[in-house]
C-alpha cells in the first residue's frame, strides 16, 4: 500500500482544503463564462477557469518570468504539498522525485512559439521560451525548484493522466526505485485546447451557468473544460521508522485498461475489476465511486452501466462526480478526483453530483445524491475514463 | 521484487539510413550517414540548413490507406516500427493473453507536424478542411493508442513525453513490468517526427552544426535535428526460451535521475548522471569493470561531449580509456524522443553481432574529451555488457544496461 502524506492543489475552487470541500458539499460550482480569452467564435463560451490565479501568492518571482502558466500552476501545488507533509525525507534530494500526469501543458507554449517563428520570423523567437515547448517541461521546473533527483517523468494520457501518473509513482515505489514521489496531474485551460474541444464538438454549447446539466444528466450538452493542478506526497507504507504526520489515505489498488476497439463499457468494466483485485478487495467493501462522468452522454451512460455490473450483487452502491463544481479537467481530472476522496474519508460524507437533475438512466443499486448525505466510509473508487480508450482506476481508503 | 528476466526478441526501427533491423545495421556498420538537405521546413532565413530526415520510408508499403488516413506521421511511424519488431521477433499476437501485452513509448514532440498543420491554418490563414480530425489525431497518445489498435493489444498502455531520453524511461518502464509479473510482452520505445518548432529551437540557440555531427570531435559544431522509431518487443526470458525467439540481448536493469538544475543546461559536476549511472550499475548487480561498451549520448555540442567525458573519466578512472563507445548521432542527427530506443537497439545488435559502428565525422581528437570512440570505421570486438546513456532537456539522465545472454 502507498500512503499519502501531503497534499496541494489550485483549483477552480480555491486552494484549501475545508473550502473545496465546504464548495462540494454544498453544491458549489466554478462553472461560468470563460473570461481568460474571446469565445467569441466558439460554440461553448463556460469553463471553469482560476481566473485569478497569482503564482506570487506561492512561489518567489525569481525566475518566473519565462515560465507558463501550466508550469506555474504545478509549482504551486508542489510547493503547498511539500510543506504539508511531514516525511523528513522530502528534504533529500536523491530519494525524492516528480512524477507528472500532463497531457497538453506545453500546447500553448509550442503553439506561440510556433506562431511567433511563422508570423513574425526566426529572429523573433525568444530561445528563453524554448525549454517551455517540451512536454516533460513543468514536471521538470518542480525538480529545478525543490531539488527532487531520484527521478522526474511526465506521463500523458488524456483524461486518465493523473490517476496514470499516480499509478506510475505506485509502481517505482513498489519496484524500489523511490522512497518518496511528489505525484499528480495538472492541465491549463488555455485557447487553444478549448479551440480543439470546441472542434471536436464535445464542449456543451450552454450558455448559462443556471442552465448547465452535466455528469449523468439526460439533459447534458456535453462537457466544460476547467483547469488546475494537484499533487500528493506518496510514500510507501512500509515501516521505515519515519514520522509521517498527517496520512490523508492510503492507495490500496489499482487497475487500467486499454480497449482497442472502442467498447467503452467493457473498458470501464475491467479497469474497475482489476482495481478491486488489485486491492483485494470484492465490490461489497467498496462505499462510494468518484465517476469520471462529465457530462458526455455516451461515456457516462456506459460508466453506469459498467458499474452496475461490476457492483451487481453487493447491493447499493453510492456514485458521485465532481465534473460539474470543478469542470472536466482533462489531464488534472483524477487530482481533484482523488483530493473530494481524501476530503470524503476525512468527513466521512457522500457528496451529491452538480448538475445532475435528470439522471440518463436508473439502475437500482445505484445511488446518486442531491444534498450531501454523512455515513461511513472506508473504502472509495476513483475512475477516469477516456474516450480514447485508456480506462483507469484506484481505490483510495482510510 | 524483480522476480523474472527480460530480454529483447524483437528489433523494429526508422531512421533517415534505413528502415528494418537489416537495412539500418547495415548502413550504420557502414557509417552511411543520413544527413540530407531540410525538405519538410523553408531553412532559409536559418543559419543551418540540414538534419536527419526520413526520406526513404514508403509508408504505403506497411499500412493500408485507411490506417494512414486516420494516424498522424508519429503514429504511422510508431505502429510501422512496432509491425516490424512483431515480425522480427516471430511472435504470433494472436496466441498470447492479450491484456497482457502493452506498449510503452516515449516522445519529445508527439504528433509535431500535426500541430504545425493546426497553427499554419489559425496563423497564416493556410485552411485546413479536417480540423477536427487534426485535432483527434494530435494528442501524443495516440501514438501508443494507435499501436494498440492496429496490434489488438490489452496491456499496459503509456506515453512517457520525457524528451530526449524518452526512449530508455519507456524500455525502463516496460522491463520492470514484465520483471515483477505485471506484464508478459511489452512493445517498448520511442518516436519523434521532424518538428518545425525544434529545428528552429536549436537553431535559435546555436547549438546546431552546419554540415555534420562530430560527437567527441575538437572542431565539433552542435547537433542536428532528425526523426525516427525504434521499438523493441520485449518478454520474459522463459516466455522467449519456450517458443525458441531468438535474443538480442537480456535487459538488466536502469536508472534515473534528474539534475534538478537547469532546463537546458546539464549539471556542471555531472552530479546527475552519475546518480543514474550508479544506480543502473547496481540495478544490474554488475560492477564497473564489466561495462565493455556505452552508447554515449554523445550529441555533437561542445558542452554535452566534454561533459560526458569528465564524468566517464570520474566514473571509470583509468578504465576509461580502455572502454569503447560511440555516438550514433554523427550519422542520424539527433532522433529526439526516438534517440534512446535506436541506441538500445545498437547496443542489443552490438551485443549479438560483435560489431560496433563507427563514431563518423571524427577527425580531429580533442584532449578534453579523449575517448575511445571507435572512429570511422566499425570494429569487431565482443561486448558482453553495454550500457546506453541518454539525457534530456528537463535535466533528466537514463541508463539502461544490456547485457549477453547466456544459458
Amino acid at each position: 500500500m502507498i500512503s499519502i502524506t501531503g497534499l496541494g492543489f489550485i483549483s477552480p475552487l480555491g486552494d484549501n482544503l475545508d473550502a473545496y470541500m465546504d464548495a462540494l458539499i454544498n453544491l458549489e460550482s466554478a462553472i461560468k463564462p470563460i473570461q481568460l480569452f474571446d469565445t467569441g467564435n466558439y460554440t461553448a463560451c463556460l469553463g471553469a477557469e482560476i481566473a485569478d490565479f497569482d503564482p506570487k501568492k506561492y512561489l518567489t518571482e525569481k525566475g518566473l518570468r519565462y515560465l507558463d502558466k501550466n508550469t506555474k500552476l504545478v509549482l504551486s501545488a508542489a510547493k503547498l504539498a511539500i510543506e504539508d507533509t511531514k516525511n523528513p525525507l522530502i528534504n533529500e534530494k536523491e530519494e525524492v522525485g516528480v512524477v507528472l500526469g500532463n497531457t497538453f501543458g506545453c500546447l500553448n507554449s509550442i503553439s506561440n512559439f510556433d506562431k511567433m517563428a511563422i508570423t513574425k520570423g526566426f529572429t523573433s523567437i525568444n530561445p528563453s521560451e524554448f525549454a517551455n515547448t517540451v512536454a516533460n517541461s513543468s514536471a521538470s521546473n518542480v525538480s529545478i525548484k525543490n531539488n527532487a533527483m531520484c527521478m522526474n517523468v511526465t506521463v500523458s494520457s488524456g483524461y486518465t493522466s493523473t490517476l496514470d501518473a499516480v499509478i506510475y509513482a505506485c509502481d517505482m515505489i513498489k519496484y524500489e526505485r523511490a522512497k518518496v514521489l511528489i505525484a499528480g496531474g495538472v492541465e491549463e485551460l488555455c485557447e487553444q485546447l478549448h479551440f480543439a474541444f470546441d472542434k471536436l464538438g464535445v464542449l456543451s454549447n450552454e450558455k448559462e451557468p443556471k442552465s448547465y446539466r452535466g455528469p449523468f444528466d439526460k439533459n447534458s450538452r456535453g462537457i466544460i473544460l476547467g483547469e488546475g493542478a494537484g499533487m500528493f506526497i506518496l510514500e510507501g507504507d512500509k515501516d521505515t521508522g519515519l514520522s509521517r504526520g498527517k496520512e490523508y489515505g492510503k492507495i490500496l489498488g489499482y487497475g487500467k485498461f486499454y480497449e482497442p476497439e472502442g467498447n467503452h463499457k467493457t473498458g470501464m468494466y475491467k479497469a474497475m475489476e482489476k482495481a478491486l483485485r488489485n486491492a483485494g478487495i470484492s465490490p461489497l467493501d467498496v462505499d462510494a465511486v468518484i465517476a469520471s462522468a462529465n457530462g458526455n452522454n455516451e461515456m457516462d451512460g456506459n460508466e453506469f452501466e459498467a458499474i452496475a455490473e461490476v457492483f451487481a450483487d453487493s447491493g447499493d452502491i453510492n456514485v458521485i462526480s465532481i465534473q460539474g463544481n470543478v469542470g472536466e479537467c482533462y489531464s488534472a481530472k483524477g487530482a481533484f478526483q482523488i483530493i473530494a476522496a481524501l476530503g470524503m474519508l476525512e468527513k466521512q460524507v457522500i457528496l451529491p453530483t452538480y448538475g445532475c437533475k435528470e439522471p440518463l438512466a436508473h439502475y437500482k443499486n445505484i445511488k446518486l445524491y442531491s444534498k450531501a448525505v454523512y455515513k461511513n466510509i472506508g473504502y472509495i473508487l476513483i475512475n477516469s475514463f477516456s474516450t480514447d480508450g485508456f480506462y483507469s482506476s484506484i481505490i483510495i481508503s482510510k | 521484487m524483480k522476480n523474472r528476466r527480460v530480454v529483447i526478441t524483437g528489433i523494429g526501427v526508422i531512421s533517415s539510413v534505413g528502415v528494418g533491423k537489416t537495412d539500418f545495421w547495415n548502413q550504420i556498420v557502414e557509417g552511411q550517414s543520413g544527413i540530407t538537405e531540410v525538405e519538410r521546413i523553408d531553412t532559409s532565413e536559418l543559419p543551418c540548413h540540414k538534419g536527419g530526415e526520413v526520406k526513404i520510408l514508403d509508408i504505403s508499403k506497411y499500412l493500408e490507406k485507411g490506417q494512414i488516413d486516420k494516424m498522424g506521421k508519429a503514429s504511422q511511424f510508431g505502429v510501422i516500427a512496432a509491425k516490424l519488431a512483431a515480425e522480427d521477433a516471430q511472435v504470433q499476437l494472436e496466441s498470447l493473453e492479450l491484456e497482457r501485452v502493452g506498449v510503452s513509448l516515449g516522445t519529445t514532440y508527439g504528433e509535431a507536424q500535426i500541430l504545425e498543420d493546426i497553427d499554419d491554418h489559425l496563423y497564416l490563414n493556410n485552411k485546413k478542411e479536417d480540423l477536427a480530425q487534426l485535432c483527434e489525431k494530435f494528442p501524443y497518445y495516440q501514438i501508443n493508442a494507435n499501436i494498440a489498435k492496429v496490434l489488438k493489444l490489452k496491456g499496459e498502455n503509456i506515453m512517457i513525453p520525457n524528451a530526449c531520453a524518452a526512449g530508455n524511461f519507456a524500455i525502463g518502464y516496460a522491463y520492470d513490468l514484465i520483471s515483477n509479473n505485471n506484464m508478459d510482452c511489452m512493445f517498448a520505445g520511442g518516436v519523434d517526427v521532424f518538428s518545425r518548432v525544434a529545428y528552429l529551437g536549436f537553431n535559435r540557440l546555436k547549438a546546431m552544426a552546419p554540415e555534420k555531427v562530430q560527437p567527441f570531435d575538437k572542431d565539433r559544431k552542435g547537433m542536428m535535428v532528425g526523426e525516427g522509431a525504434g521499438i523493441v518487443f520485449l518478454e520474459s526470458l522463459d516466455s522467449a526460451l519456450a517458443r525458441g525467439a531468438e535474443i538480442y540481448a537480456e535487459v538488466l536493469g536502469y536508472g534515473v535521475s534528474n539534475d534538478a538544475f537547469d532546463m537546458v543546461t546539464p549539471h556542471p559536476d555531472g552530479e546527475g548522471v552519475l546518480i543514474a549511472m550508479k544506480k543502473a550499475i547496481k540495478d544490474a548487480n554488475i560492477s564497473l569493470d564489466d561495462v565493455d561498451f556505452i552508447s554515449l549520448h554523445g550529441t555533437g555540442t561542445k558542452a554535452n561531449d566534454k561533459a560526458e567525458f569528465q564524468i566517464m573519466s570520474q566514473l571509470f578512472g583509468e578504465k576509461n580509456d580502455d572502454i569503447l563507445v560511440n555516438s550514433i548521432k554523427s550519422m542520424l542527427g539527433h532522433t529526439m524522443g526516438a534517440a534512446s530506443a535506436i541506441e538500445a537497439i545498437t547496443c542489443a545488435l552490438i551485443i549479438k553481432t560483435g560489431v560496433i559502428p563507427p563514431t563518423i565525422n571524427y577527425e580531429n581528437p580533442d584532449p578534453n574529451c579523449n575517448f575511445n570512440c571507435v572512429p570511422n570505421i566499425a570494429r569487431k570486438h565482443p561486448v558482453t555488457v553495454a550500457l546506453n546513456n541518454s539525457y534530456a532537456f528537463g535535466g533528466n539522465n537514463t541508463c539502461l544496461v544490456l547485457k549477453k545472454y547466456h544459458n
